[in-house]
């Protein structure tokens, strides 16, 4: 082989570059303490990392929810906690004025604090984080609870009247209001036909299907069916004169009625619709509880309770003087306090779940920052190692090289 | 002694090839003796196979090198591994969409958003941008490649004429042969070339397909024009003395021009078009979902599309929509909805003049809402009785191929890639739910579910899975690449060692050939001087 200037001086060249190539690389790794700088460093590694990068920003996000949730289910327990305590509270008064030793005087004290108790209610139920109310479904941002007025408008119902008549009447003229909450669909007939207390009149608490005996028609009636359902104390008032422009009586035709819309003394507004917060991929967990769930009566499920209108029963007993309403109903208090009890259990659960929920999603966090640090992450001691090496062989052909390029033939003649 | 000398004077030059003095014993004319030396002739030491070979493989190396070099400035844009770049932003986005639908009545969260997609367009953008920006550059340098070509062809063509001259005179004729060896390299880095020798010493070149590049003393030339279909992009032609020009872009072969070409027209496009495609789907999958919900307390009075048509599109059937049904709703104040009302389309067959008569039949009382096509072409709609209208579940992707309450906006993907203004103005209009249940987060989540639903390739990956195939492509061109040029290095480099080793300079061989000449002439001076001291004896005698 024929050595000359040029092969030596690109040999030597190569090698210095080569050394110091590799140097630069370790380098930088040891700078940055990442195996992986460039995507073509790895680019299967550098895209893993990338999906394990997504996973854990998801991670992120489903943490903050929960953590969201966490003060979401908190308060919820807590305006929970706060109805139990208060239906507890309820049914000491009740037992305290549920004996004979009570009278009416006390018993009207302890109506008005059923009222107010009432009214504390109504507030849970309406209570908000922000402007965000929680037991609302998913109209959160309209109270779930509104009372509803004692007084509302009677519809007056000619359908049954003859013919002639039907069609000739103003009902105007009949004008009347319910007062009172019920849910029984009530109507009062006119059966017999004549002026205001000549008439008389039937009730029926079934929407037509039975109706009372008859009684006469005054300014104001009690409507009650006394065969039918216990009395709701709904009246029925006459508004209205009592004669027209003529100066003619009024006169009430048989086959006239009036039509009570039933209502409960609060209404829920919201609706059924639950609030799902992601908790996993494709893992949906339903955090809230409706208003209507804790206070009103599930048709189909027995043994639950119309909570409003329990109260507003008691306080009627309370305010009539009424001491076997008050015995009969106490099982109702206790149907009404488990019915927010067994809901207090179910956001326990919730809780429970989101809980467990967060645990695993600590885990597999830590489970992804350990992998992707495998892939990603300088094994340093390896590394330092190489370095060395590098460092070593670089010195080395720096050496040899020196060595190589000098001597020539010139330095030694003469 | 000369020669040695013009050898040590050039012992760095990669170009130089060795040159050695021949001489011949001067035979004696009409007599027993020999008349001493005579110089024959100066030889460049070559080997014509080595030099052909480290001429040849220059084209590959330098295209390698130069692809290489691209492919890491797409790496760049990238920008991934340190977290900064698309796929950053997109976790980030889905995020923001999650922490939403977790509480959709959040303003906050919704601005978040807002904040999150607009990083999202802008990187989106950014990149689609830069992808081009670099394709452009790539252009603009093919166009200062061709010029050197042409300034290397003419070198060649130059030398080729002073060779033939001198050739005959002998002697120069060597340094101009090494120039053009070097001259044949540097033009064999730019374009992959075919030579051959002639009986007049002068090299032929052709390029590609059999075009004559240096064809003896005359150099033709290559020229970047803009007759591409594609406006602004240059194609390479080469002209021949008659003017007739040839299309050469695609037959270069290999080097530098072709690299450019290449990675203009097929990496770059490749990389452009998936960007776009992944921008254009992911914003139509957001928007079919985003349009068919409603906002937070937020309805309109006045709607108008993003998209217009132009006024021949109006009467021709709308593309991309379905068959099926997109509902409006009429709200009062408190977000009620008073009246649904469901308009029914046919794919293939409604135009948007159709359309716009369907909604204003199907609503029936231009009192209470009308559509119609604006002068632009785009179509508004507008409630006019008091109440406003949102947008209901929508099968058709009629409001999406509008426009109407998009959440991004893009026409040609990646470029102009936004999110739609309104949104930024009024984050409660963002789509989180139903209905205009204020609670209801189905849209947020359905969106934020998005994420690992697969969408792309006829719903066979998700986006990221997508974007994640863009990048380890990037990756494993460039190791191929990488790769390659390095094993080029090392051919090239193999066949310059072993032309370097019979043709460049040994320091030691010319220091020895001098002292071997300096003994010579010493030994020379040496016979003078005894045969003047033989004369000397003789005129004393």
């Amino acid at each position: 082989m024929r050595v000359t200037d040029l092969t030596k001086q690109n040999a030597v060249l190569r090698n210095i570059n080569q050394n110091s190539e590799r140097l630069q690389t370790l380098q930088e790794n040891l700078s940055s303490g990442k195996r992986i700088n460039r995507l073509s460093d790895d680019p299967v590694g550098a895209t893993q990392v990338q999906d394990y990068r997504t996973r854990i920003s998801y991670l992120d996000m489903l943490k903050h929810n929960i953590k969201q949730n966490e003060i979401w289910l908190e308060t919820t327990e807590a305006e929970l906690d706060h109805v139990a305590k208060m239906l507890l509270n309820t049914k000491t008064l009740i037992l305290a004025q549920a004996n004979d030793s009570s009278d009416a005087d006390s018993r009207m004290v302890t109506a008005q604090e059923l009222r107010n108790i009432e009214d504390a209610m109504i507030r849970s139920g309406n209570a908000k984080i922000g402007k965000v109310h929680l037991f609302a479904g998913s109209k959160t941002l309209t109270p779930p609870l509104v009372r509803n007025d004692e007084v509302s408008r009677a519809r007056v119902e000619k359908e049954n009247l003859p013919m002639d008549v039907k069609y000739l009447i103003n009902t105007d003229q009949y004008k009347a209001d319910f007062q009172g909450y019920s849910r029984n669909p009530y109507r009062v007939r006119i059966t017999k036909g004549g002026e205001m207390g000549r008439a008389h009149y039937v009730v029926s608490d079934d929407n037509g299907s039975t109706w009372s005996r008859e009684k006469t028609l005054l300014p104001m009636v009690e409507v009650v069916n006394e065969s039918g359902k216990p009395s709701d104390k709904v009246t029925l008032r006459f508004q209205g004169e009592l004669s027209d422009k003529l100066g003619d009586q009024i006169y009430f035709h048989p086959g006239l009625e009036y039509v009570f819309e039933p209502k409960p003394t609060v209404s829920y507004m919201g609706n059924e619709d639950k609030r799902m917060a992601p908790t996993g991929e494709g893992m949906l967990q339903p955090v809230n509880i409706t208003a209507e769930e804790i206070f009103m009566a599930n048709p189909d499920k027995k043994d639950t309770v119309n909570i409003f209108g329990l109260m507003h029963s008691l306080t009627l007993a309370l305010e009539d003087n009424d001491r076997v309403v008050l015995e009969k109903r106490l099982d109702d208090i206790d149907l009404a306090y488990n019915q927010v009890l067994n809901k207090r259990a179910d956001v326990g659960s919730i809780r429970k779940e989101l809980n467990d929920r967060m645990d695993q999603i600590l885990d597999r966090e830590l489970n992804h920052i350990k992998q992707m640090s495998e892939i990603e992450d300088l094994d340093f001691p390896a590394a330092l190692t190489e370095m060395n090496l590098a460092d070593v062989r670089n010195k080395a052909s720096l050496d040899t090289s020196s060595r190589l390029l000098q001597p020539s033939l010139l330095n030694f003649l003469r | 002694m000369n020669t040695a000398g013009h050898n040590i004077a050039n012992i760095n030059n990669e170009n130089f090839s060795r040159q050695r003095v021949d001489l011949d014993p001067q035979h004696a004319v009409r007599s027993k003796f020999g008349s001493g030396v005579s110089l024959k002739s100066v030889e460049r030491q070559t080997d014509n196979f080595l030099t052909q070979r480290v001429i040849g493989e220059q084209s590959k190396g330098a295209g390698n090198e130069l692809e290489e070099n691209g492919l890491r400035r797409l790496e760049a844009l990238f920008a991934e591994v340190e977290g900064y770049g698309l796929r950053g932003a997109l976790n980030e986005f889905w995020g923001a969409w999650g922490r939403l639908a977790n509480k959709p009545e959040a303003e906050i969260y919704r601005k978040d958003l807002i904040n999150v997609s607009e990083t999202l367009a802008r990187r989106i953008r950014g990149m689609g941008t830069d992808f081009h920006n670099v394709r452009m550059e790539l252009n603009g340098r093919l166009g200062e490649r061709v010029e050197k070509v042409n300034q290397l062809a003419s070198q060649v063509a130059n030398l080729n004429a002073r060779i033939q001259q001198s050739d005959r005179g002998r002697g120069e004729a060597n340094d101009l042969r090494d120039e053009r060896e070097g001259a044949l390299k540097e033009l064999s880095r730019m374009v992959k070339i075919n030579w051959v020798e002639d009986d007049d010493m002068m090299i032929n070149v052709t390029v590609g397909p059999g075009f004559p590049l240096v064809q003896g003393r005359t150099a033709n030339r290559l020229e970047a024009s803009f007759e591409n279909e594609e406006v602004g992009i240059y194609n390479v032609k080469g002209i021949d003395p008659k003017g007739i020009s040839r299309d050469l872009t695609d037959h270069l072969g290999a080097g530098e021009l072709e690299s450019i070409i290449r990675m203009r027209d097929k990496t770059c496009v490749y990389f452009i078009d998936r960007l776009d495609e992944l921008a254009s789907e992911f914003a139509f999958q957001i928007n079919r979902l985003h349009n068919s919900g409603t906002g937070l307390m937020a309805s309109f009075e006045r709607l108008q599309s993003s998209f217009a048509l132009k006024s021949d599109a109006r009467e021709t059937p709308l593309p991309f929509i379905k068959d099926g049904n997109f509902r409006m709703h009429m709200v009062n104040d408190d977000g009620d909805i008073l009246e649904t009302y469901e308009i029914g389309l046919i794919a293939g067959q409604d135009t948007l003049e159709s359309v716009v008569n369907r909604i204003n039949t199907t609503v029936g009382d231009p009192g209470i809402l009308s559509a119609e096509i604006n002068r632009d072409g785009s179509m508004t709609m507008h409630a006019t009785g008091g109440y406003n209208f949102v947008l209901g579940q929508d099968d058709t992707d009629f409001t999406v191929v509008m426009g109407f309450n998009n959440f991004f906006e893009t026409l040609n993907g990646a470029r102009d890639f936004r999110i739609n203004e309104h949104l930024r103005e009024e984050p409660n209009l963002i789509s989180t739910g139903q209905r205009m249940l204020p609670g209801d987060n189905s849209i947020a989540l359905e969106i934020s579910q998005l994420q690992f639903r697969p969408t792309m390739e006829g719903q066979a990956i998700t986006f990221d899975e997508y974007y994640n195939g863009m990048l380890a492509e990037l990756g494993v061109l460039i190791n191929r690449s990488q790769e390659e040029t390095r094993n080029q290095k090392l051919i090239i480099d193999q066949f310059q060692r072993l032309r370097d080793e019979v043709s460049s300079v040994n320091m030691d061989e010319e220091v020895a050939d001098m002292v071997q000449y300096q003994r010579g002439f010493e030994a020379s001076a040496k016979f003078i001087s005894a045969v003047d001291d033989l004369t000397e004896t003789v005129i004393r005698m």
